[in-house]
């Protein structure tokens, strides 16, 4: 393994990158986002720059590149870059220090890299911009690629962004950034978007890469990458940093009380906690509440010419869910699952197999039946900005959900499904846009529950929410679950998330159905081996120093 | 509810402007120093004090007949672009909405879209003059040339909003719900797709007067004596070669001036628009930016 | 490729034929008798009994419709009714003139508005931003027939510049026309005085095209191109340390397809501008031809002129998709 970037003896003891007291102001100097925050990486170390959003960690990972947004100044303190003020140079200064001293990757490749060039072509690009001549510059062009651990270099430098998949890309992009061998990479995000096992080996990637003597930024809300990955971490919120040190000290010993909640609310799947006990208020002597037998969806067909294409989104599922239990479908992009909600709401009807929904065969729906369905059976969207219509207050869209099979509603009954929801009752004058994401997610579960349906299907309810907000929805859920004795399918990607409140779980890869297993067996061990891929991709901030594994074993199925 | 003043110099200029030109449309033959329909003697006088857009070759007086203008031109425009937005709602509903619609509503979505597309298939000007010929020419000629040319724009401005309301989520959560397909076009779906189409209503205006005047200019269009700006820049036409510059021009100045009234009456609209963030496309947008401070709260 | 290209070819003969549909309705629109409407204002009574035999109007629609299309494939457009010539054969004559002045409209906007934005990208906050942004407003809002005549009285009489709006050439001028292009016949003759002449009579025609048509197109590209500037697409450039001049021609390229449907869209008007410039400065094309046809009520010429203007918007957009196919590689699904 060549060391892409050996440093010098003096080197080592001057850090990559250090932050003394660094303020940025926005709006002419009326608002301070960061308030003095202090840092420094040293050469082969990763620091990660932990916070919620809003707490002005991607602002402070963009200074060290000198490249501010629009609006937005210093008003203090200094960031050295390898011992050079960045922020203080000139324009063709910095540029010259952009990519060869310090460089950068985003959270998504596909908007990051040229639509139009090939890989290769931009990271030929790159290294010509910083004086390497042509063939020099083909050979490191393949060279990167190949420590970006990418398979087949050649193939994939001719490839354009979006013939790769979502890890090559992110792996391309670091190899971009690497090209000219800076001594500091910024990581804002890189691996929020990816699927828990793709990420896992991203993760890898950057510690190995770390250990060849790059200094790492890593920024991040997620305290289980920030425990697998980094060596010291630090903590932001509201522009400041609370906390800061060894990731070990931090973590396993929090003495900010913010660093205490955010570790509290960080899903982990190695605490010690008690799991529901199999099947607990579930009715298995009755009906189950959903039966899938053989469901099959296929999308698309062939157009003229054999231009269309055909995906088969769910091939051959089938489960049964007895009534009053929580079932968790889990499973990564691709895997079928948003298609599978779509079936067991009513949204589509299956190209295959027979799906019963609270008595109710899918495939033959009509406007009759449908609307007693809709009375049995609700969602939970995952994006309640999308789905909750910004004209109308909360309180009209509480009102609406009560009746609306023309039956009158009392204000009465509002609130009560207000307080079901434990929203305070002043928001109900407001509309939903002026609301927190929490909050807006309140109302949409109210929604739901309006007419008190027996099934509720949550489709990744808490994605879109910051991670102290997520447990708190989480507990709602629960609450709901016992006081109303409801069937709730929860639809994720995180089996930590799921954990303490799910009877079974269901994992799904590629529209197939892997296993479907009471949720206390699954987690101690599951029975199919992409299952045991997924638990092991999980971050987990208690297992520090342990990066999630990448197991990722021969799997039958074709690729979609 | 948000001011209805503009923010901006340019809106405030805007509809300041516009607000004339629709007084001037009521009252503009009242006003005219001279009847616009009159010669005088003055034959071919440069502005000046007593004309002062000056006259023509048969002596009208060109500043009455620019006023007096107003009239027919906005008339011809609020009228066509009024029944093309009614018009283009309707269409772009049938065509936008289609997804959540039945069988048949789908077969008339199709007929709708083709129509669309052959009337996107001949430029605009042309389409216009071919219309104005067919329908014998006059100002009933003109108004249907506009109706039949404004109606695809905002037909398709309401589809392609409904479209993104459609995919965003929100038309699928009121099924979920129960909601009716009527209803949910009606409350939820078309109340957050019109905004561009309303922010485009003046600028349609603008377009409108524009192709009145340049049917108008080259004979297709309002009949004369009637007053109308393209037509006079017409009759000047062969005096600018000569040094009589004004019987053209002058007309020409207020037309593209009430032009950019409306034009900036248009941007003003959408700004207020915007800013009441009604839209779902807008929610969505705040909502991504006003994280932070609120996404602490429960 | 070739599956995108033949998928895209596919198409055209479903076009053609609405644009058929949409011309022979237009005729059947008129108020009235079209046999009166179609044998013109002086025929006899006999002369429209001729033509509502020979033209089959007292057959049911679909029947008038397939005489029609079979007339179109073959070359008979009808003749018309001011000329008395088939109306190919005018099209014919006068197309090359009007092609001639939309060319190099096209041409030169095309440069400008690369020179313009190549500006604003260079040096975004200077004067580049308020030049560009104050010349974009005036888009949709000049009438191109007001600023040819503004044009011919500030720069021709007032300055000398260009020549008078007389036609191609100046009346005193004879050259043996042979594409009935002003230019290229004098340069066929080889008479330098003539050519210079024509070019002199070109110039105010096109700079009233390319000032009312260039400003939609830099207020569009200025718009797109100044939110990719902002965009994670050029900080990630940033972050590399891309040069500036490579940054210009990146966000250019990737602008490229937004500018390619500008363009398309941009010849489509050129076409409706053509008809009205013409007309100001009598030049003898199509678009002159138009005007005369619709004010002298030959329905024949009419639907022969919308013809011709649908067949050419249609080869555009053809153009326009097989461009963007070739410069955006997502489309071109291997």
């Amino acid at each position: 393994m060549t060391e892409f970037h050996s440093p010098r003896s003096e080197d080592l003891s001057r850090p990559v990158l250090k932050i003394e007291d660094l303020r940025l102001t926005a709006s002419q100097g009326t608002r301070e986002l960061v308030k003095g925050v202090s840092l420094s990486v040293a050469p082969g170390r990763v620091l990660g720059l932990v916070g919620e959003s809003g707490s002005g960690k991607s602002l402070t990972g963009l200074s060290c590149l000198g490249m501010l947004p629009q609006g937005i100044e210093r008003s203090g303190g200094e960031v050295l870059v390898a011992g050079q003020p960045i922020l203080d140079l000139a324009p063709s200064e910095q540029r010259r220090l952009r990519g060869s001293v310090v460089s950068m990757v985003l959270q998504d490749p596909l908007s990051g890299f040229h639509p139009m060039l090939t890989v290769g072509k931009q990271i030929f690009h790159s290294l010509q911009d910083h004086g390497v001549e042509k063939e020099s510059a083909r050979a490191r062009v393949l060279e990167v690629l190949g420590q970006a651990r990418l398979p087949e270099p050649e193939k994939v430098s001719n490839q354009f962004p979006h013939q790769l998949s979502g890890g090559m890309r992110q792996r391309a992009m670091i190899a971009l950034a690497l090209a000219n061998r800076p001594s500091l990479l910024i990581a804002d995000e890189p691996t929020t978007a990816l699927d828990p096992t793709v990420q896992a080996g991203v993760l890898r990637l950057l510690r190995q890469l770390a250990d060849d003597g790059l200094g790492v930024l890593f920024v991040t809300h997620n305290l289980g990458v920030v425990a697998g990955l980094c060596d010291e971490v630090s903590v932001m919120e509201h522009g400041l940093i609370v906390e800061s040190g060894d990731v070990a000290q931090v973590l396993e010993n929090p003495q900010h009380p913010y660093s205490i909640e955010l570790l509290n609310a960080s899903p982990r799947l190695s605490s010690p906690h008690i799991l529901r006990p199999p099947l607990n208020g579930a009715r298995t002597n009755e009906p189950p509440a959903i039966s899938v037998e053989g469901a099959s969806q296929r999308y698309g067909s062939r157009g003229i010419f054999g231009g269309g294409a055909v995906v088969n989104a769910l091939s051959d599922i089938s489960f049964e869910i007895p009534r009053g239990s929580t079932t968790s479908i889990v499973g990564e992009s691709g895997s079928g699952k948003s298609t599978l909600t779509r079936l067991l709401v009513g949204l589509e009807k299956p190209t295959a197999g027979r799906v019963t929904v609270a008595g109710h065969d899918m495939a033959t729906l009509n406007p009759a039946s449908e609307r007693e369905f809709r009375l049995k059976v609700q969602l939970v969207f995952q994006d309640a900005s999308r789905s909750l219509d910004p004209r109308y207050t909360a309180e009209e869209l509480l009102l609406e959900a009560l009746c609306v099979a023309d039956q009158k509603a009392s204000q009465s009954a509002v609130l009560q499904l207000c307080d079901r929801v434990h929203l305070p009752r002043t928001i109900l004058g407001q509309r939903t846009t002026h609301l927190s994401g929490g909050q807006r997610q309140r109302v949409a579960i109210a929604r739901a529950l309006a007419r008190n349906p027996e099934i509720l299907v949550a489709d990744e309810p808490v994605s879109a929410l910051d991670v102290t907000n997520q447990q708190r929805i989480m507990g709602l859920f629960r609450e709901l679950v016992e006081d109303n004795s409801l069937t709730l399918i929860m639809v994720s990607h995180d089996l930590a998330l799921v954990r303490d409140m799910t009877d079974t779980v269901i994992t799904m890869y590629k529209g197939r159905l892997m296993e479907a297993t009471p949720a206390e067996e699954f987690y101690r061990r599951p029975r199919n081996p992409y299952s045991q891929a997924l638990l092991d991709a999980m971050p987990d901030p208690s297992r520090i120093g342990e990066l999630p594994t990448v197991t990722v074993p021969a799997l039958p199925g074709r690729v979609g | 509810m948000k001011s209805l003043i503009p923010t901006t110099l340019a809106g405030k200029v805007g509809v300041a402007g516009s607000f004339i030109c629709v007084v001037l449309a009521v009252i503009g033959p009242w006003v005219a120093p001279y009847d616009p329909e009159k010669p005088t003697v003055d034959v071919l006088q440069a502005p000046g004090f007593a004309h002062p857009f000056g006259t023509d070759a048969s002596g009208l007086d060109i500043f009455s007949v620019v006023i007096a203008a107003f009239r027919t031109d906005l008339s011809i425009a609020l009228l066509g672009v009024g029944a093309s937005f009614v018009l283009g709602l309707v269409l772009g509903s049938i065509s936008g909405f289609s997804a959540a619609g039945g069988r048949i509503w789908g077969v008339l979505a199709r007929i709708v879209d083709a129509a669309l597309d052959v009337f996107q298939s001949i430029p605009v000007t042309v389409f216009a003059l071919a219309l104005a010929a067919i329908f014998g020419r006059g100002t009933g000629a003109v108004i249907t040339a506009v109706i039949f040319v404004t109606t695809p724009v905002f037909a398709r401005l309401i589809r392609s909003s409904l479209n993104s309301v459609v995919r965003g989520g929100l038309v699928a959560s009121c099924r979920i719900l129960g909601l009716g397909t009527m209803r949910t076009l009606t409350r939820h779906a078309l109340p957050n797709s019109v905004d561009s189409a309303v922010a485009n209503i003046s600028v349609s205006l603008g377009v409108s007067v524009l192709l009145t005047a340049a049917l108008s200019f080259l004979g297709a269009g309002v009949r004369p004596p009637t007053p109308e700006w393209g037509y006079v820049i017409s009759m000047g036409a062969n005096y600018v070669a000569t040094g009589q510059w004004w019987i053209s021009l002058m007309p020409g100045l207020v037309l593209c001036l009430s032009v950019v009234a409306f034009a900036l009456t248009g941007e003003a609209v959408r700004e207020w628009l915007a800013g009441a963030g009604l839209t779902a496309a807008a929610a969505s947008e705040e909502a991504a930016l006003s994280t932070g401070q609120t996404e602490r709260t429960p | 490729m070739v599956r995108f290209l033949l998928r895209r070819l596919s198409l055209l003969p479903v076009q053609l034929f609405g644009l058929l549909v949409l011309v022979f309705l237009l005729t059947r629109l008129i108020p009235g008798d079209p046999a009166y409407a179609l044998a013109g204002g002086q025929a006899t009574a006999e002369q429209v009994e001729r033509i509502r035999q020979s033209m089959g109007l007292d057959q049911p629609l679909w029947v008038q419709f397939w005489r029609y299309v079979t007339g179109v494939l073959q070359g008979d457009w009808g003749t018309s009714l001011q000329t008395n010539s088939p109306v190919v054969h005018d099209l014919v004559q006068r197309a090359p003139a009007t092609l001639l002045l939309m060319f190099f409209s096209l041409l030169m906007i095309i440069l400008l508005v690369l020179l313009l934005v190549g500006w604003l990208l260079w040096r975004p906050h200077g004067l580049a931003h308020k030049v560009v942004n104050g010349y974009g407003f005036l888009a949709g809002v000049v009438p191109d027939f007001w600023v040819g005549l503004s044009l011919v009285s500030l720069l021709y009489v007032q300055l000398g510049i260009g020549a008078s709006p007389s036609g191609q050439l100046d009346a005193r001028l004879t050259v043996t026309p042979v594409t009935n292009v002003g230019l290229i016949d004098a340069a066929i003759a080889v008479d330098p005085s003539a050519v210079a002449n024509a070019v002199s009579h070109l110039v105010l025609p096109c700079i009233t095209l390319i000032f009312v048509y260039l400003a939609p197109v830099v207020r569009i590209m200025s718009a797109v191109t100044e939110k990719v500037n902002g965009s994670d697409f050029a900080r990630f450039a940033d972050s590399w340390g891309i040069s500036p001049w490579r940054r210009i021609r990146y966000i250019l390229r990737f602008t490229s397809p937004t500018m390619v449907t500008t363009l398309a869209s941009t010849t489509v008007f050129l076409v409706g501008g053509a008809v009205l410039v013409e007309t100001v400065f009598s030049w003898g094309g199509v678009g002159q031809y138009a005007v005369a046809a619709v004010t002298r009520s030959d329905y024949v010429g009419v639907q022969g002129f919308v013809l011709i203007a649908g067949l050419f918007t249609a080869m555009v957009y053809l153009a326009n998709d097989l461009l963007h196919a070739a410069i955006d590689p997502q489309l071109r699904k291997a």
